[in-house]
């Protein structure tokens, strides 16, 4: 019976050993889009010539592939265009693979920043918290996770108690244990998700589309067309209802101080590294058009960083066309998602001239 | 607190314990049980901590009444209303907290309470010790259960502590393997079951549950401290031996019972 009592060293080095083979394997708990991030930011090239980071709406926004045969086709220059996007419109999810990019394949010369926000009013009162999502936890190095722990601002709501107290803040050996266990977990996984073969998605153009059927890499042409069946567009009648409640992005909104910081700091870090930084704002079903107030509001929280949005399209030609090209309430159709391909080439056009 | 964190924090705790006597064991698990609740809900730990220096005062106070009076019967009965902090703490506090233990916690406060004030002889002030342990006992923050923390001492000063065998090796690994491969699964299809299956939902949390203490009652026997009853009256009863065993052996049969569906959890977690 002597050696049961140390029965449990025997679970203490299994842990140990899997909280340590775990992180190589990257087997994490979470969508490929994740993991895919991180292996593009981490790939053996040198820097984009232009990098989009942003939300699902980029995913499902435009095509990267597309934009650089465009280019080629009417400048003749060979612009490597890439994209890091993440479901949900968090910007602390895209710091660490940023970061990683910078440090693995340097900065790119031009980087189009998408001004993420949340949209839905019921998840803004906490949607500063956690700061580190459970993405970050699992994917990111300690120290980056420790950085952005540390100058995170989150949002004053007036509360009694300092919000770091508030329920889903980590506190820092909260955050520690949570590591640990995404480690642990991942070595767990690693075994089974290799033979099933869910390691080795991300390459070639499932790279660059971030291991997403629907988002768009080489695979957007310009034989497609506007189409809207009536089923659609009864759907898209009631999507817009849906959408007429979204909160706009507003950054003098006291309660948009936690994320327009978080943009300001990704903003500086791409800056620091060398890339002229552009922020971009994407329109929503049903908004089709900004005014001078909102444009002002946006140039005077981000002076340095000029200001790009495709509002202008709404009035040409493909406006009306545009305005219903919505797969839901916030991503574009793939009609959609020419139109702002063919924006965004030309948006790239001018700043490389 | 995920139950892989719980039981990696009680291991932690069974290392500490090694070179101690295995009488520190439960004052050992009541400061990793406190520590980890200020990690992880900081303000349930201030509650909790309030709650218990109320406890205190109110066992003080009522033992100076009659041993028959309503008031020493009745009066930790008010302890209870602590429980609607849980539901209420937002109206005050504008902002929702994580309130980890604080139901499971609350009740075994007031339960050791009461059997305090149920003892026949003097009680000394220092008996309310007892309550710490009550409120923060590691192995039974996440999941429970219910116990008065006058078992605790009652074990504690017997003096015959539990050694490890064979079962609890196994409980402990059993335990550790279903909460680390059902919970994730769990918690990942929680959401579609609340809304469409309520008793899949039922089942599977069952097995969670059961696994989870599988685990900490196989590692914390490691410890040389066992799990108080489940099923002690708040009014004063006592655990018989045969109810302890029957406790040991429901759950051991609920976690091997169910060997099957336990399988089929594992393939689709993996």
């Amino acid at each position: 019976m002597a050696r049961l009592n140390f029965a449990p060293f025997a679970l203490i080095l299994l842990l140990a050993s899997l909280a340590f083979f775990g992180p190589r394997g990257k087997a994490f708990n979470g969508p490929d889009l994740v993991r895919c991030a991180y292996e593009l930011a981490e790939l053996d090239a040198p820097a984009a010539d232009v990098l989009f980071i942003g939300s699902s709406r980029y995913g499902r926004g435009f095509d990267p592939g597309y934009m650089r045969q465009q280019i080629k086709k009417e400048t003749g220059k060979d612009l490597v265009i890439e994209r890091v996007a993440m479901t949900f419109p968090r910007i602390t999810q895209l710091r660490p693979p940023v970061e990683n990019y910078l440090e693995h394949r340097g900065a790119p010369e031009i980087v189009f920043l998408q001004l993420m926000y949340n949209f839905k009013p019921e998840r803004q009162r906490q949607w500063d918290i956690p700061v580190n999502p459970t993405r970050n936890v699992a994917y990111a190095n300690l120290d980056t996770l420790l950085e952005i722990r540390r100058n995170a601002k989150l949002n004053d709501f007036g509360t009694a108690l300092p919000r770091t107290l508030e329920s889903g803040y980590l506190s820092l050996p909260a955050l520690l244990l949570q590591k640990l266990e995404a480690n642990i977990y991942a070595g767990m996984r690693y075994v089974p998700m290799k033979l099933k073969g869910a390691l080795d998605k991300c390459t070639g153009d499932a790279l660059h589309r971030q291991s997403r059927p629907n988002w768009y890499f080489n695979n957007l042409h310009d034989d497609i067309e506007f189409k809207e069946s009536e089923e659609k567009k009864l759907r898209r009648e009631k999507m817009t209802l849906k959408a007429d409640e979204y909160l706009a992005f507003s950054p003098s909104d006291p309660m948009r101080s936690f994320e327009v910081d978080q943009l300001r700091q990704m903003a500086e870090i791409l800056t620091a590294a060398g890339s002229k930084v552009v922020v971009v704002l994407l329109p929503v079903l049903g908004d089709t058009s900004i005014s001078q107030e909102e444009i002002a509001e946006i140039e005077t929280a981000f002076p340095e960083y000029p200001l790009v949005h495709p509002y202008g399209l709404f009035d040409t030609e493909v406006g009306p066309e545009l305005a219903k090209s919505f797969a839901d309430t916030t991503h574009a159709s793939t009609y959609g998602a020419l139109i702002y391909s063919r924006f965004f080439t030309s948006e790239i056009m001018k700043l490389t001239e | 607190m995920q139950p892989l964190v719980h039981i990696i924090l009680i291991l932690l705790a069974w290392l500490i314990c090694l070179p101690l006597p295995r009488a520190a064991a439960v004052h050992v698990l009541t400061v990793i049980g406190f520590s980890a609740v200020v990690i992880f809900a900081p303000i349930a730990a201030v509650f909790l901590l309030l709650t218990v220096v109320e406890a205190a005062f109110m066992v003080w106070l009522f033992n100076k009444f009659p041993r028959k009076s309503d008031l020493r019967q009745y009066g930790p009965y008010l302890l209870l209303l602590n429980l609607l902090f849980v539901d209420f703490h937002q109206l005050f506090l504008l902002m929702p907290v994580a309130t980890l233990t604080i139901s499971f916690s609350t009740i075994r406060i007031f339960m050791t309470a009461k059997q305090l004030l149920s003892s026949r002889k003097t009680l000394p002030i220092s008996e309310t010790y007892w309550l710490l342990p009550a409120a923060f006992f590691l192995p039974a923050l996440v999941i429970g259960p219910v116990f008065s923390g006058t078992l605790l001492r009652d074990q504690n000063r017997k003096g015959n502590f539990e050694q490890p065998v064979l079962r609890d090796y196994r409980m402990m690994l059993l335990g550790f393997l279903l909460a680390v491969l059902l919970s994730p699964a769990f918690g990942g299809v929680s959401n579609i079951m609340e809304r469409y299956e309520h008793g899949i939902f039922f089942m599977i949390w069952v097995l969670l549950f059961s696994s989870v203490v599988c685990g900490v009652l196989g590692a914390i026997t490691y410890c040389g401290t066992l799990f108080p009853a489940f099923w002690i009256s708040p009014t004063g009863q006592l655990p018989t031996p045969v109810e302890s065993a029957d406790f040991q052996r429901f759950l051991v049969s609920l976690a091997q019972v169910d060997g099957s569906i336990r399988a089929s959890i594992h393939i689709s977690a993996a």
